[in-house]
């Protein structure tokens, strides 16, 4: 036993030998003495927070922490809500088109629909950004306009796909030149035979051309693998005969036998020609960074050259957060190559990070810890005599200048939900995150801070027949056909008793609307320019539920009828779901009284009780309404642990799904774009119920009736689109009919508007516990300490080394 | 010579036996679905930057330069999510310590209190002392560690404020995994995973101490005048080393395998939570050098055990 012993010994020194040999960089301490630390958590650490790769929200916190941006809002006044614009990283921002173009006709702008000539156009392409001569890197290296210029270049390399790059080369804010450069490495470039100039496939063969099917997305096979193993290509020759073996059911495919099945959906001008390619030469290969419209007019002033027109606020927005900057020798020592890639190591380890803003980071253990502090370099930081780091915001607050960045030290640790409570209630966490079920014991604590999110939960479905047959048939589904009743759906919506659900759910408000009471029209000029409060809006959601309203109704008004919609009718449901059973047993796809069992595509994760009760709830509702109309009962059973359920709803893997949309509060006009436009969001969640770049709608516009594809009146009201540059009242009365015409074809059911909840310890205040969707509470910046660390030990202590929150 | 040949035999075996699951594994874990960005334009390049990276290339042309990158220049692969740009061996030899020093406390402690209660057991068989032990050894092995990791982060950190609630960073353990505060973070974990090991070896060796003391040698040995003690120490116990010792060994070898959940809990930066990271992350070569690791470890703890047998119990041959 001894020997045995002495072996484990030995071998325990030996380990102890070669590990202290390797001691890490834990501690980096400069001498400073902290007094305001704040102390947070995290289930897993960013790993990587470079402003040209980072994807996840981790990444991006830590990221607004090291850099200062070029433009913030912050509170102007808290009472009232009332924002304002500070300029950090610069100083000023002017539109300067007029002035310049030019630019325009150089960075081959893409011009307002209508605009022939550069020279029509004064306003909303060119912004001259002024820089803040003080801003440094945190080894005092100054930043200059060559420093954004080089760093966007680095940005758009096209040897390094930097992930980021997406911001600059499409959307709204898309930089002149951007995408032709980003692409400039690729000798051809992937186009739909109708972009190559073709009428038919036929004609792009004959020409000697290669058409190709779009394997993953139009037959999902990307990880399907011939009998050799080899994995199927995302694009592959009409014509070609090898084998491929579709995962979802084991079957023999090819792409010929694919193209000969839906030749004539597959055609130019058909409903899937979408997926038909063939490559065509790039003419912008090879093209230089000189093409790009981002330029050094002096040291301290650039111009950005927007690729389609773009409002000044909403420019202002897209320079608020991180921007591109990099430090560039640190990047291009950093790099490397893998295959024909070209990465970099910057910004994801302590060595590698640079900093530009309040905070540097001082210490990092993969994994496991992450330390911020003052940036001593930071432009806005005075030095106390006590060695401290003082900063008063050069703006009022409240009509006053007010300390800004107190928070000294912010120390991040990896740890579990359970674990960050139990810290917490100790006092040795400054924030968490309490779960659905616990959010109970704590909603009348003033420490809790609720913010409602622009998320709308809602049910999507797959209600194309054959999909539906195919799921009853070899998916567990029982009579999943009865969601290809329009009615049944309807019914479906009016049977839930959103109040009660929500009350039995924390975490969510009722919605029976598609966008919610977060979304602005106009915020810059009228903060409150809700669009869910206009007459369009609402008049959408009364002719929705049908409410009249007027003389001989319960309801004087317009906004009467609105707020007295709460989505549930279950005497109408009732109805309807006979009705509906009518239909489908004439249609011969159901049987009278037959059970009803649907699995939901419902989480990413694991289910928790508040999802079994909400999902209880679902069915109870349901069950309730079904009573007496000829259905049998229903049983919805949820399905969690799916990597994308909202691609298996649109693959036909489940008939419904149960999941969110949000963003882009400050500009409604675009949201109609997730649901109708498949350029930008591929697969469309509801895309097994039909194809809106085929599918139109007519809409009344100014008193003249228009017809378009629902992806055309998606995209209508942005960029070049037909109404970009109409009055907000017709692009409210454009949104309005979208919705109201979306919702009734009842391919989704919205639920409840989400929000998201934390807790604040009592060392810590927000600056405003008056939420506003423009500066959140304050945020870091305003944020105050109600106790030194030291003062809130002791404090602490005299609680007994608990704290109360409830 | 013939242990030599058996002990070559086994190891040829056992990277037959790698080579199959490491193919396996990689196999699979690239025709997994990967995580693709709802938006197209993200979409986009997000195929260009696979497509950079090799993914595009029939699976087996990507496994063949795999395995070439590792024959030849011991290349693992990289990390693309949970460290950049970093070498997968790296970081699987970056994690390792807090992994085999929680483990390896744990067997210090196990080892001589398992086997002292299992011994205590088997001389008090059959007496209250013997079912207070077994029927505590029945609880602890039935319960899963996590649950008493729970337990012993309830009542020794928040009810009883005597531990840290988690393992300590370098950074506040004083920059080094051999301070006695980072030693004293460490407790909570130790004991969390101490349970069930105790409770295993006491068992086994109850079990096997029991069988001894009751065979005719031991009669022998009291007839010869040894008193109870001299004959269970100089010829029980050492008969029953022979089943045990092996035992010990693997979860020796085991231990730098880790525990996936226990490293969950105390947040402690080892190879699994890494190994858990990286199938979160799809961190493909980071997984694989993970897999490989955890493989070749259970591997090679099956062949320790094998050869010990003939080296604890001479009786024992290999090969035969």
């Amino acid at each position: 036993m001894k020997k045995i012993l002495t072996v484990l010994l030995v071998a325990m020194m030996a380990t102890s030998l070669v590990a202290c040999g390797n001691k890490n960089d834990g501690n980096n301490d400069n001498g400073r003495t902290y007094q305001y630390t704040y102390q947070t958590y995290s289930t897993a650490l960013a790993t990587n927070w470079n402003p040209h790769t980072w994807e996840m929200n981790a990444d991006q916190t830590i990221l607004n922490y090291l850099t200062t941006p070029l433009v913030d809002i912050s509170v102007k006044d808290s009472t009232t809500g009332e924002y304002q614009w500070v300029f950090d990283a610069a100083t000023d921002v002017k539109d300067v088109t007029a002035e310049h173009q030019d630019d325009l006709t150089k960075y081959a702008v893409s011009l307002p629909a209508g605009v022939t000539s550069a020279d029509e156009v004064t306003a909303e392409y060119v912004y001259e950004i002024s820089l803040n001569p003080n801003l440094t890197w945190e080894d005092g290296t100054p930043i200059n306009a060559d420093s954004y210029v080089s760093s966007m270049k680095h940005l758009l390399d096209p040897s390094m796909k930097n992930y980021r790059a997406n911001n600059y080369i499409s959307g709204e804010s898309a930089l002149a030149g951007a995408y032709n450069y980003y692409y400039s490495g690729d000798e051809t470039l992937t186009v739909t035979v109708a972009e190559a100039g073709y009428e038919s496939n036929e004609a792009a063969q004959a020409d000697g051309k290669v058409v190709m099917l779009d394997m993953w997305n139009f037959f999902g096979l990307e990880g399907a693998t011939d009998a050799d193993g080899n994995e199927c290509p995302q694009y592959v020759d009409v014509t070609d005969e090898h084998i491929y073996i579709d995962p979802a059911d084991n079957s023999e495919v090819s792409a010929a036998a694919i193209y000969e099945a839906y030749g004539p959906y597959l055609e130019v001008g058909g409903d899937y020609a979408e997926y038909v390619a063939t490559t065509v030469a790039n003419d912008a290969y090879g093209t230089s960074f000189d093409t790009v419209g981002l330029y050094k007019v002096d040291d301290y002033t650039i111009r950005y050259v927007c690729a389609s027109a773009y409002s000044y606020y909403y420019f202002l927005t897209s320079c608020t957060g991180a921007s591109w900057l990099v430090y560039e020798d640190l990047y291009e020592s950093s790099k490397d190559t893998t295959g024909t890639l070209v990465t970099t190591k910057y910004n994801s380890s302590l060595d590698t990070t640079m900093s530009y803003g309040p905070y540097r980071m001082e210490s990092l253990q993969d994994g496991k810890q992450m330390v911020l502090v003052q940036n001593e370099k930071w432009y806005g930081y005075e030095e106390q005599e006590d060695g401290s780091l003082l900063s008063m915001t050069d703006f009022e607050v409240d009509g006053e200048s007010v300390q800004q960045y107190q928070t000294e030290k912010i120390v991040i640790d990896v740890m579990t939900d359970d674990a960050a409570k139990q810290a917490f209630l100790k006092g040795q966490l400054d924030e968490w995150t309490p779960s659905a079920e616990e959010l109970v014991n704590y909603s009348t604590s003033e420490q809790l801070y609720q913010v409602d999110e622009t998320y709308t939960m809602r049910f999507f479905f797959n209600c194309d027949l054959d999909n539906l047959k195919e799921m009853d048939a070899s998916m567990g589904n029982t009579n999943s056909v009865v969601l290809s009743n329009e009615t049944f759906r309807k019914a479906m919506s009016l049977a839930l008793d959103r109040s009660e659900w929500v009350s039995s759910t924390p975490g969510y408000k009722p919605a029976y609307s598609l966008i919610s009471s977060l979304y602005f029209y106009d915020v810059y000029e009228d903060p409150t320019s809700i669009y869910r409060n206009t007459d369009e809006a609402m008049q959408a959601i009364v002719n929705l539920y049908d409410v009249a309203y007027g003389e001989g109704t319960p309801y004087a008004t317009l906004e009467d009828a609105y707020k007295s919609i709460n989505g549930y009718n279950l005497t109408e449901a009732k109805a309807l779901f006979t009705k509906a059973c009518e239909e489908l047993v004439a249609a011969g796809l159901y049987t009278e009284g037959a059970d009803i069992v649907i699995r939901v595509g419902y989480k990413a994760g694991p289910l928790d009780s508040s999802d079994n009760q909400q999902i209880t709830l679902f069915n109870k509702y349901l069950n309730a309404a079904l009573e007496g109309s000829g259905f049998g009962k229903i049983e919805l059973v949820a399905v969690d642990n799916l990597s994308n359920r909202y691609a298996s709803v649109a693959n036909g893997e489940f008939a419904m799904g149960y999941g969110a949309w949000g963003g882009a509060a400050f500009y409604p006009f675009t949201v109609l774009r997730v649901y109708c436009d498949p350029d930008y969001v591929d697969p469309i969640h509801e895309s097994g119920c039909w194809d809106p770049s085929t599918e139109t709608l007519t809409l009344t516009v100014n008193g003249v009736e228009d017809t378009m594809t629902w992806q055309k009146w998606s995209t209508s009201m942005t960029g070049n689109g037909k109404y970009a540059d109409a009055d907000n009242e017709t692009k409210l009365s454009i949104l309005a009919g979208m919705e109201e015409n979306y919702l009734a074809k009842y391919y989704v059911i919205p639920l409840a508007t989400t929000t998201a909840c934390s807790m604040l310890s009592y060392k810590t205040s927000f600056y405003t516990d008056n939420y506003s969707i423009m500066y959140s509470f304050g945020g870091t910046r305003l944020q105050t300490f109600n106790y030194t660390d030291a003062e809130w030990s002791d404090y602490v202590s005299s609680q007994g080394g608990a704290l109360n929150y409830e | 010579m013939k242990m030599a040949k058996y002990v070559l035999k086994r190891l040829v075996l056992m990277f037959f036996v790698l080579f199959v699951i490491t193919t396996t594994c990689f196999m699979l874990v690239r025709i997994l679905p990967r995580p693709i960005p709802e938006y197209k334009n993200l979409q986009e390049i997000i195929y260009a930057r696979w497509d950079a990276l090799g993914y595009n290339e029939p699976l087996l042309v990507q496994y063949g330069i795999y395995l070439k990158n590792i024959f030849t220049s011991w290349d693992f692969g990289t990390s693309w999510y949970i460290n950049v740009n970093v070498p997968a061996w790296d970081l699987l030899t970056d994690r390792l310590l807090p992994t085999v020093l929680v483990n390896l406390y744990s067997l210090i402690i196990s080892i001589p209190i398992g086997i002292g209660l299992g011994v205590y057991a088997a001389i008090k068989k059959n007496k209250w002392q013997d079912t207070v032990i077994s029927t505590a050894v029945m609880i602890f092995i039935s319960v899963p560690a996590y649950v008493y990791a729970f337990l012993v982060q309830y009542f020794l950190y928040f009810k009883f404020n005597l531990l840290p609630l988690q393992v300590y960073s370098l950074a506040d353990a004083g920059g080094s995994w051999f301070t006695w505060k980072m030693f004293k973070s460490m407790i909570a974990p130790v004991l969390a995973l101490s349970f069930g090991q105790i409770a295993g070896l006491c068992r086994y060796t109850r079990a096997e101490l029991t069988e001894t003391l009751t065979s005719d040698y031991m009669l022998l040995a009291r007839t010869k005048g040894l008193t109870r003690s001299q004959a269970t120490s100089r010829h029980a116990l050492k008969n029953a080393m022979v089943p045990i010792l092996p035992m010990i060994i693997s979860t020796f070898i085991g231990v730098l395998s880790g525990s996936f959940v226990i490293e969950q809990i105390f947040s402690i930066p080892g190879v699994g939570q890494l190994y858990l990271t990286s199938i979160r992350l799809f961190d493909y070569d980071v997984f694989m050098m993970d897999s490989i690791f955890y493989t070749f470890i259970s591997l090679l703890a099956g062949i320790a055990v094998d050869i010990s047998y003939g080296f604890i119990d001479p009786r024992i041959r290999m090969g035969e």
